[in-house]
This record gives structure tokens, sequence and C-alpha cells, in this order.
């Protein structure tokens, strides 16, 4: 260890990668904690000899299996970030002894590290969608593997075809294991070839580890593999950006990589280097301890090296707020926290999502302040920020449907999105409480049973399993109670067609059963957002009996008010309605009578300041917001 | 250097005889059966099965199993090698393997009420084989159709969606199916992307697109007759509806379906039931090869002013299906008129999947309420009819109170096969039931696994159970390249193929 540090890393270049990785690690932590806990939940892992085999049926299944063990780390966002930046550190180690490079450069080497972080942050809502599991530690790992192949590569004596067997072994055992990485690691160690021998010695090499990279992935496809496209073979173990088309500007950072791996087994260095592995190892210490000492490290180059690999770290960022804001909702909703979702909420500078309406209007519901208060905060229904059409159902889908009680839906949708992404932390947990609430005892064991073969999420797993067959506790549980409330629905036998919001607000706005008043005012809510006013006096009326001596909401009453001027109920001014209602109802009109022949959003953006605060500006002006 | 190899080899020896089971010696009896999973208690198999593994199923630090018969024994912890336990059964033929279960917690041991495995001498078809589907209903990412082998556990995929689908350009499979057990002769539908139907037939290999103007649909649920080369399927239109609260929680629904005949040599189809008030489905051969039985529903439309699937989705309860068969002459290729075999409806019920026993007696199908697509029916069970007196009876001895589904016989007809939902309502798992030449059927059991605990973790149901010879012996990769090919257009010929 000590000649490791002495002949290759010198005290400051440690130093300095230390510093770099910490700035990483704070960075991650402060802006990405919630995206990490999202991550993890995204990629379960589960400690059983199926779900070994279940990933070992494609190729790079060790390599998906090992990232998805690692990202369960990220449970605890600081535990995941410091075995990452710890295993980078590593990685900087091992590319500086493979590739002996000089302190002088050792900066350089933060180029793959800042693309290995790129990789990670750049991704945005393709978390939701990425197939690949694991892929947070995916891309470290398997650089690692092709490093570590490099290095035994090169340290092999040039005998006995030594290097050419660990070159194809290299690849027949690698791709099943790492993919794309074996086949990158015999690639280039075809290419160093021609910087360690004789070029006629190099062109069999090269000639070897083309044939082999080419023939081994058909070979596996033919006879080992069954669950792989043929278009697919030789990216395994990369990430399919690929939805309807394929988003080629998500590869740049691995392409980035790759180069970086040719120019360091191709730069003229290396060749200068291997040649001094092949001396006694006596000589060459003493050579390159002469090379090193009283070198001063050129502090502008260095500088020039990490300002732009932090410039391509910050500008590939994805920093939508929106994006943000619901990682971070679904989080605090998962800790049954609504005051922070509202909290959350106030701090809305963008048009939100539909995802972050409704888990706000959720928040407000749960602690009772829906009617009161909705209006105030902002309304909208913003693009999802990704490259594809991105909807509510893949972000916030389980989470409503299950929050509205709606469980057949929700259990549906967990498992169709199970399927076509991979099992998920979320998905398990929200089929149990489904399975929970429902009394199906036993496909809720099967559930929790496998639930518990996880490293963070047994603890939940064996609370719920208390809950088996105990629908008293169920009643009683903080989490549960709320929904139990919610399951009045009257069955329906139709579809939702993918529109989560628009199926669920019409179901409780149809529904008509009135014993519960939370479920009854949900209902009333439904209406105000079907903006249907036969429905609305409905369940007012219900509400209104439900609710004797109570005050009623501001939001009720401006529907009241407005429906009711709009169909001539008489003496409508002789009811109870507070004068706000009134006064901001012909403040409303006043205006917008002078926005005739306005563009609509024009009209949105001109009241939205003094009026979009009131059920007048959401029933003239928000009725038809694009769907996602 | 000798001796120290010896005392190795001692060391190694000693470890593991610490480490493999034995039967306690001081245990307190307990009069009761062991819970275990899966419940193998009172079954009976067939000589040739895989080894019945199981786990205890309540809480104990560990157990200890001892299958014996007379004075062999197997002692491991509810997973018999393989190798003894062929041994057991075979001495066991015509008798009982018997179970003892022990159960330990701390450190005292509780030995349960022995068991029975009564090992039958009618030997089950090696192989079977059923497509893996999760339980969703849109989604079909990683569909495979799967063989297993029955007398060990070696399970591998005879084709999966995969290797054609891509993201979006997605691929459905389904209804796999052979010729008299045939693994050479088998067909089934890829849908959507490269979509067709793959048709094996002795080493050769086509893909042929059903779709015609003439049909309803492609082919859906075949049924080849047992020696010519001619397939019946029923077409449809088919539509899902998801119940908000009911626990059947999906409906699937036919708007229209026919009956049609394909010549697997010529690619001709015909029609063979094409009512506009019958829902015609699930066409299965007796046998013989002399008559073709099937399932229909009629329905008429009551309200002209709405489309006919809006009536039908709105009345899909009062869909009803009887069970029907055509006489069929396999030289002249002709069908006679239809014949009523069971009236579901009249029993207010619905009967779907036709399936004779290779003897010609039985009738074995599944009877739900309402609607045809029963696996998504927690009342659906198995009805056996005896075709000599026409007497149906609920088939109880296999029944749970959870849903039973589809089912297919042995080659020998001693043993069926059927889906069944008992273990959790919702994961589809095969069991095997013997049944006897009266009809009497045994206490079915479970598919065994390597690893008891299998079924719970797995997440996807078995479909379509189908008993085989053997195996498939075509790649996966070459049935991709075939779909992947151009496909055979059928040719619609009126009046008989």
């Amino acid at each position: 260890m000590k000649k490791l540090f002495t002949d290759h890393c010198s005290l400051i270049t440690i130093i300095s990668w230390i510093i770099a990785l910490a700035a990483i690690a704070c960075g991650l932590l402060v802006f990405e904690s919630h995206y990490l806990w999202k991550v993890q939940e995204l990629n379960l892992f589960l400690g059983t000899p199926l779900f070994l085999k279940q990933q070992m049926v494609v190729p790079a299944g060790m390599l998906t299996y090992v990232g998805t063990w690692l990202t369960q780390l990220l449970y605890y966002p600081w535990l995941g970030v410091t075995v990452l930046c710890g295993w980078w550190l590593l990685l900087l180690f091992l590319m500086k002894r493979t590739f002996a490079v000089p302190a002088r450069w050792a900066p350089l080497l933060l180029i793959p590290v800042g693309l290995l972080l790129i990789t990670n942050v750049d991704l945005g809502y393709w978390i939701y969608i990425l197939k690949l599991r694991g892929h947070f530690f995916l891309t470290t790992i398997g650089t690692t593997a092709v490093v570590a192949l490099l290095w035994g590569f090169r340290s092999l004596p040039d005998k006995y075809f030594l290097r050419a067997v660990w070159m194809v072994l290299t690849c027949v055992v690698g791709y099943p294991l790492m993919g794309i990485y074996g086949l990158a690691a015999t690639l280039l160690m075809g290419l160093w070839a021609w910087r360690l021998m004789s070029r006629g010695r190099a062109a069999v090499y090269s000639v070897i580890a083309t044939v082999t990279a080419v023939a081994v992935p058909l070979l596996c496809y033919r006879y080992v593999y069954h669950e792989t496209n043929l278009a697919n073979i030789y990216y395994a173990g990369l990430p399919l950006f690929y939805v309807t088309e394929r988003y080629a500007q998500y590869y740049i950072p691995y392409i980035l990589l790759a180069l970086f791996m040719i120019c360091m087994v191709c730069l003229p260095r290396v060749k200068q280097t291997s040649q001094k592995v092949n001396q006694s190892t006596g000589q060459q210490a003493s050579k390159r301890k002469s090379q090193k000492v009283g070198k001063w490290i050129p502090w502008v180059e260095q500088a020039a090296v990490v300002a732009v690999v932090t410039w391509g770290v910050v500008h590939f960022w994805y920093k939508d707020e929106n994006f943000h804001h619901e990682v971070k909702m679904q989080h605090l909703i998962d800790q049954t926290d609504w005051k922070g979702v509202l909290k959350e909420a106030a701090a809305q500078q963008d048009e939100p999502t539909r995802a972050i309406v409704m888990m706000r209007n959720l928040a407000l519901s749960r602690l009772g302040r829906q009617g009161d208060v909705m209006y105030q905060y902002r309304n909208g229904s913003k693009r999802y920020n990704a490259p594809f059409d991105m909807r509510l159902m893949m972000v916030v889908g389980t989470l409503v449907y299950y929050q509205y009680g709606m469980l057949n839906y929700c259990n549906r949708l967990c498992t169709e999105l199970g399927v076509e992404f991979g099992w998920r932390a979320e998905h398990y947990q929200y089929m149990i409480r489904c399975a929970l609430l429902n009394g199906e005892k036993e496909v809720a064991r099967k559930y929790i049973n496998i639930l518990k073969q996880t490293m963070f999420y047994d603890d939940w797993a064996a609370k719920a399993e208390s809950l088996l067959d105990k629908p008293r506790l169920i009643a009683k549980d903080h989490e549960m109670e709320p929904i139990t409330h919610m399951l009045h629905y009257s069955d329906v036998a139709s579809g939702d067609q993918g529109y989560v919001e628009r199926f669920l607000m019409n179901q409780l706005a149809k529904n008509s059963y009135s014993k519960d008043p939370i479920f009854q005012e949900q209902s009333l809510l439904a209406s105000l957002w079907v903006k249907d006013p036969k429905l609305f006096w409905h369940h007012f009326s219900i509400y209104v009996s439900l609710h004797p001596n109570e005050p009623i909401p501001e939001a009720y009453q401006e529907a009241a008010y407005l429906f009711g001027k709009m169909e001539g109920r008489p003496n409508l001014d002789q009811l109870p309605f507070s004068q706000g209602v009134k006064d901001r109802f012909n403040r409303f009109y006043q205006v917008i009578s002078q926005c005739e022949g306005m563009n609509i959003e024009d009209v949105r953006k001109r009241m939205e300041r003094l009026h979009s605060n009131t059920f007048y500006y959401d029933y003239e002006l928000m009725s038809k917001l694009p769907e996602y | 250097m000798k001796s120290k190899a010896f005392t190795f080899f001692i060391i190694i020896l000693f470890l593991m005889a610490c480490g493999s089971p034995s039967v306690p010696t001081a245990y307190s009896q307990k009069d009761q059966l062991p819970a275990i999973y899966p419940d193998y208690a009172q079954v009976t198999v067939p000589v040739n099965i895989a080894p019945l593994s199981f786990e205890y199923d309540g809480q104990a630090d560990e157990m200890v199993a001892r299958y014996s018969v007379e004075d062999e024994d197997i002692v491991c912890n509810g997973q018999p090698p393989i190798g003894k336990w062929r041994s057991l059964a075979q001495k066991a033929k015509g008798g009982a393997i018997t179970v003892e279960v022990y159960t330990r917690n701390g450190r005292g041991w509780t030995r349960f009420k022995p068991f029975s495995i009564f090992v039958s001498p009618d030997s089950i078809d090696p192989y079977i084989s059923y497509r893996l589907i999760a339980p969703s209903f849109i989604s079909y990412e990683s569909l495979t159709i799967n063989q297993r082998c029955l007398e060990n556990y070696d399970e591998c995929v005879i084709y999966d969606n995969m290797l054609c689908g891509f993201e979006a350009k997605g691929q459905c499979i389904n209804c796999h199916h052979y010729q008299q057990y045939n693994p050479q002769r088998l067909q089934f539908h890829a849908r959507q992307y490269q979509g067709g139907t793959v048709i094996a037939y002795d080493g050769k290999l086509k893909k042929v697109n059903m779709r015609n103007d003439s049909i309803l649909s492609a082919g859906v649920y075949p049924a080849w007759h047992p020696w010519l080369n001619l397939i019946v399927y029923a077409t449809d239109k088919t539509f899902q509806l998801f119940h908000t609260v009911d626990p059947n929680k999906v409906e699937v629904y036919d708007e229209e379906s026919d009956i049609i005949a394909y010549d697997v040599e010529t690619d001709e189809v015909t029609n063979l039931e094409n009512s506009k008030k019958e829902f015609e489905v699930f066409p299965a051969w007796a046998p013989d090869g002399k008559t073709l039985y099937y399932c229909s529903a009629h329905f008429e439309q009551h309200d002209s002013a709405l489309e006919k699937n809006s009536e039908v989705k709105m009345r899909f309860k009062e869909l009803k299906y009887n069970i029907y068969r055509k006489s069929f002459n396999p030289d002249t290729r002709q069908f006679g008129p239809r014949e009523l075999v069971f009236d579901a409806a009249a029993r207010d019920s619905s009967a779907t999947f036709p399936r004779i026993s290779p003897d010609g007696r039985y009738l074995l199908f599944t009877m739900g309420h309402y609607g045809y697509f029963h696996i998504w029916h927690h009342d659906a069970d198995l009805w056996l009819m005896d075709l000599a007196s026409g007497i149906a009876r609920p088939f109880t001895e296999v029944n749970s109170p959870d849903t039973e589904s589809y089912h297919s016989w042995s080659s020998n007809g001693r043993w069926i096969i059927f889906s069944s939902r008992r273990g959790d309502g919702n994961f589809t798992r095969p069991f095997i039931a013997h049944v006897a030449e009266d009809g009497q059927a045994s206490k079915p059991f479970e598919l065994p696994s390597r690893n008891p605990d299998y079924h719970r973790q797995f997440m996807r149901c078995y479909n379509i159970p189908e008993f085989m010879k053997g195996p498939v012996t075509i790649r996966p990769e070459r049935f991709a390249r075939v779909l992947k090919g151009d496909a055979v257009d059928v040719k619609y010929v009126s009046g008989g193929l």
C-alpha cells in the first residue's frame, strides 16, 4: 500500500481526489437526496436465489445484480453516496495504476468520474421508465471492471499466449456477466496490444479481440439467452434510452467514457510505461521516483481540467423544478408528512404538473383544508420535462389511486408497471396495502414475504404483517385509516385509458355514497373538478346536511354562487354567502368581460395574480388543461 | 502427506454429517397434520414425478422430514434428492410413501401426525408446457412459453416475446397448442409486432397470417384435429373492462366470436359457425376425431340505437355459455349440425373449456356464473360430465374455494393438470390430480419445485398448462427468426375444406 502511494499517488493527488469526491457527495446529498431515495425505490433488490436467477437470464445479469444491491443503499442517501464516492476513489486509483498516469495528469482522471456522475444525474424522468436495474451503480462497476481487466492484461507476462487467453476469457466470461463492458474490455485489449507488443502480434490480438467481441454475443443469443432481442445483444448492460424512438443524446457520456478509455490505451505515455512494466520492479520504481521527484503539478492545467469537468457536470445535471418537487412530495407522502407536502407546494415557482397538483390537493384533503385553500396554490398542467411523453400515471398513478381508495386500479397499475418496468418497492407496498384493505390475506402475505427479502423494507413488511387479517388495527393505523374512508365507490366496469385524474374525478363525482363525510366531500370536490352543476348541487346539498352549523368552505360557496347565477336561481343574494364570495365574483366577471376575444393563455396570465385563488378562475379559465 | 489428506477427508465427512439432518430421537407428539406448503398431505402422485419438496408453514427454527417406504427412507429438510426419491417412489408404486415431519422450536422437537403420499402406478406424460404471464392486463413485457420436465425440475423457454418485441413494438404470445401431445407439432400465436401464427410440423416451421376479410379475426383459441392437418380456431373481437371494486377485478368479453377451420397444408380457411347471435368459442376435438366440441353464448341486441359493443359491455353478465358439439366425418371433412351437450344457461351459469378424456368418456369443463374468461372469476370451478350417462357434477375432489380454470388430460387419461388460484387468489399455479376410471379424482397436488417456496416468490402465472410426450426441441431463436420473416396469407374458401 505504501508503495502504491509513493509510486503512483502523491499525497496531493489523493487529497485533490478526495476533495473532488467530497464536493460531489455534498452536491448529491444537498440537491438530490429525495431523487436518490426515489432511485433506490425504483430499483428493488431482493436477496433471494430467484432474484439472482431472474437477473442472470440476460447478458450483464451479474452486473445488474451487483448494481441493484448497491443501489438499495441509497435508501439512506448518505450511505449510498458514500459507497459510490468510495468506489470512484477506488476507480481513480485503479485507472492511475493501470494507465500509469503521472501525478501531473491525475486530475484528468476526474473526467470519467464526472461522466459517470452525469450518467446518474442527467436522467430526470427516465428513472421511471429505465428497465436496466441498478443503473445508478452499474456503469461505475462496469467501468471499474473494464479498467481492472485491462490492468490484468497489462500485468500478465507476454508469453505462453497468456494475454491472448486473458483477452478471450474476458469476452467469453465477461459478456455474460457484464455485457457491453466485457466486450469493451476485450476491444480495448485488442487496441492496447499495439502499444504493448510488436505490430504483427498486435494485429493478431486485434483480430482475435474483434472476432470474439462479435461472435460471443451472437453465440450467446443463439444458444444461451432467450430474453434478449438480437438488435440489443451488443448493448447489454447499457440503459436503453428508447421509447418510441432512440434518444441518442443520453449516450453522450457513455461515448465520451469510451473515448476516454481509448485515449488512455492509445497515448504514447502508456507505451513507455508498459514497456517499463516488463522491466524489473526495482528499476521501475527508481526510474519513476526519479521522474517525479521535485516536479510540481502545474496548477493552471489542473484547474482547467477540473473547471471543464465541473462545467460539464453542472450543465448536464437535470435541474427541472417540477421533477424535484414531485420526488420530494412522493418521499414526504411516503412518510405521511402532509404538512411537508404543503410546504413544498408553497415553494412552487413554475407552473406545476398535474402530479404536483394532485399530491398537493391530497395533502390539503388529509389536513381538512382542501375546500378552503386549494385555489390559493398555483394550478396548472405543465408538460413533464422529458423528451418522451411522460404521463401522470407513470409518476404518481399508483400513489393517487391508493390514496383515493381506488384499490383495484392501484393494484392493476402496480401490476402493469411492475411487468413493464420491473417490480419496485413502491409496487409491493401498494399491493400489500390494497390487499390488506381488501381483506386478501394470502396475496398480502405473498407480497409481504417478498418485501421481507429486502435490506431496508423488511421492517415495513413486518409492520404490514402485523395488520394481516386485523381490520380493526387497519382502521386505527395512522397511514391506512384515511384510506378506509375512501372505500365507498360503487362498482363500475370500465377503464381509465391511462388518464388517472380524469377517471378518478369522474368516478368520485358520479358516486352517491353519503354516509362518510370524508368520502362525500371528495365527491363534492370532484364535482368541482368535472365542473358539472347538476352533480355539484347533488353533492353540495348532502355536504350541507352533513356539516350543520359549520362554516362552508369558500370554494364550495363560490361554486354554489356561480352555478346559482348561471342557472338564474332566485333569491341567491339572500342566501348566506360570505361577502368575499360575492365581491370576488363581481370583480372576476367585470375583468373577464374586458378580455373578450383574447387568447385564453393571455387571459390566464392577465388574471392569474388577482383571481387565480377563486373557483371562478378555475371554472372559466382552467377547464381545458392538457392532460399528460 | 497421506495422513494429512485422510484427516482432511474425515473432517469433511464429519462436517457433512453434521450438516445433514437426522431424525430427532426425543420429541413431543402432535396429533395433527403439519402445516406444510405446498400441501402434499394425502395426495396421489405418478411414479415418475419429480420429488415433492415442501416447507413447514408455521413458526419453527428447523424442520426435518422423513420420507419412508418400508425400510428405505430419505431424511432431509423437505427437499429430497432426485435419485433417492426415484428409488423410493418406485418402491412405493401402488402404495404410499409415509412422511413424518419434525419441527424444532428452541431445543424441543415436535413430531406431527404422519401423512401419506400415494404413488399411483399410472405414469404421467414427462413434459408440460405453459405460458408464464404476470397477472397483468395490458402490459406484456417478458412473456414466455416454457416447458418443464415433470420428472425433475428442469425448465426451459420454448419462446420468449422479448426475442422479437422491443419497447413500443411489443409482442404478445399466446395459445400454445399441440396435436395429440406431440411436441413436434405445435402452434402458437404472436400478436402485434411481427405477429402471426407459428406452426411447427415435424421440423418444418412457418408463420401464417390468418387475417382475412371473410373471417372475423385471426385464429385465436385452437383445436388441432387428432390426426388430420386441420386446426379449428375460435375467432373473436375481445375487449376488457376493469372493475373499480369487484374482487374479480377484470372482465374479458367478446363482442363477436365465430369458429373457423384452417388447413395446415393448403393454408385455406373457412367459417364453421358464424351466427351474429351466437358467440362461439373454445373448440376442442374429441380424441376419436369425429366430434368437435365448443362453447357458445346466445346474445341478442335489445337496443338497436346502441352500438353492439356498448350493449355487450353493459350486459356482459348475461353472457352464459353452453357446451355444444358437431359431428365430423374425417374422410369427407364435413361437419354435422350443432347439438347441445350441456345447458349451463339453464343453471344460470356459464361453461367453458370443454376437454374430452382420451377414452372419450368424460367431459371436463370450467363453470362460472357468467362469461368465458373464468380465470378472473373467483367462483369458477371444474365440472365433470360422464358422457355415457349425460350427468354432470362439480368436480369437488379437485375444486377449491377460489378459481379453477384451464385444464387438460394426460395422454393416458389418468391425470389432469389444471390452473388454480387457490393459493392466494391472484397467481395461477398448475395442479395435477389423478382421475380413476370411474371418474373419481384424488386430492390434487401443486406442481413440485426444487425450492418449495418458489411459487410463493414467483410473480407470474402459469397459463394454459398442457401435457406433452416430450420436449419441444426447436430453439427459441429459430421461432424468432420465423416470426421476423414473412407470413403465409391464408386463403378463404367457402363450403368447407
